[in-house]
């Protein structure tokens, strides 16, 4: 859980677009690190878990052809495996990052002058909706 | 509303036939219609015997190779065209008489030569002609029809249908000598009945053809059933998953409509996948995801079934059988997972496009969500979480298990058809240099100036053997479901009848057994291990093996030996776990390793170490899927 509220503050602190880029890239390989962790652990969150995957590596994979996704290398998230129990609130954590990405990517989308980052954004802010969609405990 | 099968035609036929055949004397007022509608249905019956045949008369009267079915329609399309041209003569001869209504009798032999070549129309859909004019199949029905249970069925309704029409052309014959003079059939020239008499003899020695072939090759109850269920190559329209979808029986129902549409939907996925945008790795990565959800479903319906098993007495399928078939689930889940996850690191050049057949698998996933969970608003989504529908509830009477184990069935053959499709495809995709790899993930030796580079081959080959691993083992639960299937006696049943047949040879002159040894029929192979059967291997066991040396092609019967093998090896590997012998390292040999929990498993799949470098030697299978679960995309400094 640390882990997914330190993305979440990397992701607020960030204040131009290549640094939304970078943070998003960070955000997604939680969320497919931690996805796939939780999948096996409750059986009737198995395909939330599996499909949020997807579209982590979806929305990663967006944000990769962005023109001004900077390089640099990014230690990938080590993620301890949750408690059976607690497999409900990381996905509502998840759910609240994925949340949180989703505004600062079509924030970004809206701020960008070049095209190409322009579509990245949007495109990984879809999936960052869906992921969200899928993980939220919902009313 | 179900969609349409062969037998749906041939049954609509048989009343119109019989109904022809039955009418009185006195209604063969009008020669003309009778002897015109006869006409077509013989010609329609001609051009089945057509299809069948594996060559013409004068090619065959030279051949003696040929199997009793073979030479059965080769006859049978020879007498049915000359009886073809005499009824066509006679027809032509009462020509005149033309006046009134057409009879019943002549709207009833119209009416089920329509039936036919409806049917005829059926069966063709499963082929296709290419631009070189070569026939090529275009469903995984094509080999179900153009298999010699097919053949046998198929040729043996030709036979009975010749048979019940001859006396119908003889009386024609008799119609047109007793109207000679004045009456009706007062135009009806002499030649008349005497082309209509030909007619009836030759319609007679069609039927006579194939009752020589009944008695070396008799039919089989499965043969017709399978005939009956060959359905149109094409997909049954989408029913919606919705709420109100609410009772087993209908998501049953649905769930078969949505398989039938996934495995039309996959056929010449291929050929798309060289050139089509719509064709990509995110469709590719989501179709792997929705497999393994669809695994996961499947096999929590399947112990739902078993614990009800235990309640409900009469049932053909055991407890153990079901929770063995779920089991069999399990493994195949972890393989479309490592599929699933072989795509974290391969992309194409564009990015996740929705296509109809993700539509049709998400509707599969749905319904067979709502199928096991107690929420007929079921989503994948954690908001529509719901406890798992009460087995009692899922199957009160042994029918409902039946039906239920039918559903998951249909789910799990056409993710088999998935499974060969895709993995086709993606082999397809690489030939055509559609692959790349995050130049992020590569090692430093490659200088690729840009965020993506061309798949190494090793990583394409990595994905292929993947690919063919799912296939694998999804054809394994398959085959334990269609075991399960036939044993119930379950609607889905044709389904096994259709792999099993698939797998039958022809026993042309020359074939060696499948696994090309020259062991005598009756004596299992030098060093035939009861390791091998359908289940663990995915090859034919001992018994499997033994009953094909003897030519035999019985689906029903190769199923049963597959069956003993599947359970012999049960017993053997139980056995083993029982006796537990020691090893030198101080565990058991039966006992099983301690791997940790499923998300510990999980999580060792995402090591952080630096990538196997690139190497121009092929890798073991063992390195390389141990290299596949490996493989994550870092970012570098370009």
């Amino acid at each position: 859980m640390n882990q997914i509220e330190q993305v979440q503050q990397h992701l607020q602190a960030a204040d131009s677009v290549p640094a939304v880029l970078s943070a998003g890239w960070g955000a997604f390989e939680l969320v497919q690190t931690v996805a796939a962790a939780c999948a096996d652990q409750s059986a009737d969150m198995y395909p939330a878990f599996t499909f949020a995957r997807g579209a982590a590596v979806s929305g990663r994979n967006a944000i990769a052809c962005a023109p001004s996704m900077p390089g640099g290398y990014v230690v990938p998230p080590v993620m301890t495996p949750p408690a059976a129990g607690d497999v409900y609130e990381v996905a509502s954590a998840v759910a609240g990052l994925a949340s949180a990405l989703s505004a600062r990517l079509r924030e970004s989308a809206g701020l960008a002058a070049d095209a190409g980052d322009r579509t990245a954004c949007e495109d990984a802010a879809l999936d960052a909706e869906q992921i969200s969609a899928l993980l939220a405990k919902g009313t | 509303m179900p969609s349409a099968v062969f037998g749906d035609f041939c049954a609509a036929a048989d009343e119109h036939i019989a109904a022809a055949v039955l009418a009185g004397n006195a209604q063969v007022t009008l020669l003309a219609p009778a002897a015109e509608g006869l006409c077509r249905l013989v010609a329609v019956l001609s051009r089945y015997c057509g299809d069948l045949a594996p060559c013409d008369e004068v090619e065959a009267s030279g051949r003696n190779d040929l199997q009793a079915w073979e030479r059965a329609v080769i006859d049978a399309g020879t007498a049915l065209r000359i009886a073809e041209d005499r009824l066509r003569r006679g027809a032509a001869e009462t020509a005149g008489d033309q006046t009134g209504t057409a009879p019943q009798r002549a709207r009833h032999l119209a009416a089920a030569a329509t039936e036919l070549r409806a049917g005829r129309d059926l069966l063709h859909t499963h082929l296709v002609t290419d631009p070189a004019g070569l026939a090529r199949g275009r469903s995984e029905w094509v080999t179900v029809v153009t298999s010699l249970p097919v053949l046998r069925a198929l040729g043996n309704e030709i036979g009975r249908w010749s048979r019940q029409l001859a006396p119908l052309a003889a009386l024609l014959a008799s119609a047109a000598q007793h109207t000679a003079p004045g009456g009706h059939g007062h135009n009806a020239p002499l030649t008349a009945r005497s082309e209509f008499a030909s007619a009836s003899g030759w319609l007679e020695a069609a039927g006579a053809a194939v009752r020589a072939a009944l008695d070396i090759d008799p039919v089989r109850t499965s043969d017709t059933e399978l005939l009956y269920a060959i359905p149109a190559a094409m997909a049954p329209q989408r029913q919606r998953p919705s709420p109100a979808e609410g009772s087993v029986a209908e998501l049953c129902d649905g769930i078969a409509i949505s398989a039938s549409r996934l495995r039309s939907g996959m056929r010449d996925s291929g050929e798309r996948a060289r050139w089509s945008p719509t064709v990509t790795s995110g469709g590719w990565q989501w179709m792997a995801q929705a497999a393994a959800v669809t695994c996961h479903l499947s096999e929590l319906a399947l112990r739902s079934l078993a614990t009800r098993a235990s309640d409900l007495a009469s049932l053909p399928i055991s407890q153990t059988q079901l929770d063995a078939a779920a089991d069999s689930m399990a493994g195949m889940r972890t393989a479309w997972q490592q599929v699933d996850h072989l795509w974290d690191e391969m992309i194409t050049e564009r990015k996740l496009l929705p296509t109809f057949v993700m539509t049709d698998a998400s509707d599969l996933v749905l319904r067979l969500g709502r199928l096991v969970w107690d929420n007929p608003h079921w989503t994948p989504a954690h908001a529509q979480r719901a406890p798992l529908r009460s087995p009692a509830v899922m199957a009160p009477r042994a029918a409902n298990v039946t039906a239920v184990m039918a559903a998951v069935h249909q789910a799990i053959d056409a993710l088999a058809v998935v499974a060969k499709a895709d993995g086709q495809a993606v082999d397809a995709a690489s030939a055509a240099g559609r692959l790349y790899v995050p130049t992020r993930s590569l090692p430093g030796e490659y200088d690729v100036p840009r965020p993506f580079a061309p798949a190494p081959l090793t990583r394409c080959q990595v994905l292929h053997e993947t690919y063919g691993l799912a296939l694998d083992a999804t054809l394994m639960t398959a085959r334990a479901l269609d075991e399960l299937a036939v044993a119930a006696g379950a609607p889905s049943k044709v389904l096994a009848l259709a792999r099993a047949t698939s797998l039958v040879q022809s026993p042309q002159p020359g074939n060696q057994n499948q696994s090309g040894d020259a062991t005598p029929p009756g004596r299992l192979p030098a060093g035939a291990s009861f390791r091998e059967s359908r289940t663990s291997t995915g090859r034919a066991g001992p018994v499997e093996q033994t009953i094909r040396d003897y030519g035999v092609s019985d689906p029903i019967v190769l199923l049963r030996a597959a069956a003993i093998d599947n359970a012999a090896w049960r017993l053997i590997t139980q056995a083993e776990n029982a006796a537990e012998m020691p090893n030198p390292s101080g565990t058991s040999k039966g006992q099983r390793r301690i791997v940790g929990t499923p998300a510990q498993l999980a999580a060792q799949s995402f090591p952080h170490d630096t990538l196997a470098r690139p190497s121009d030697q092929q890798p073991s299978r063992s390195a390389r899927q141990a290299r596949s679960s490996g493989m994550h995309l870092t970012r570098r400094p370009r």
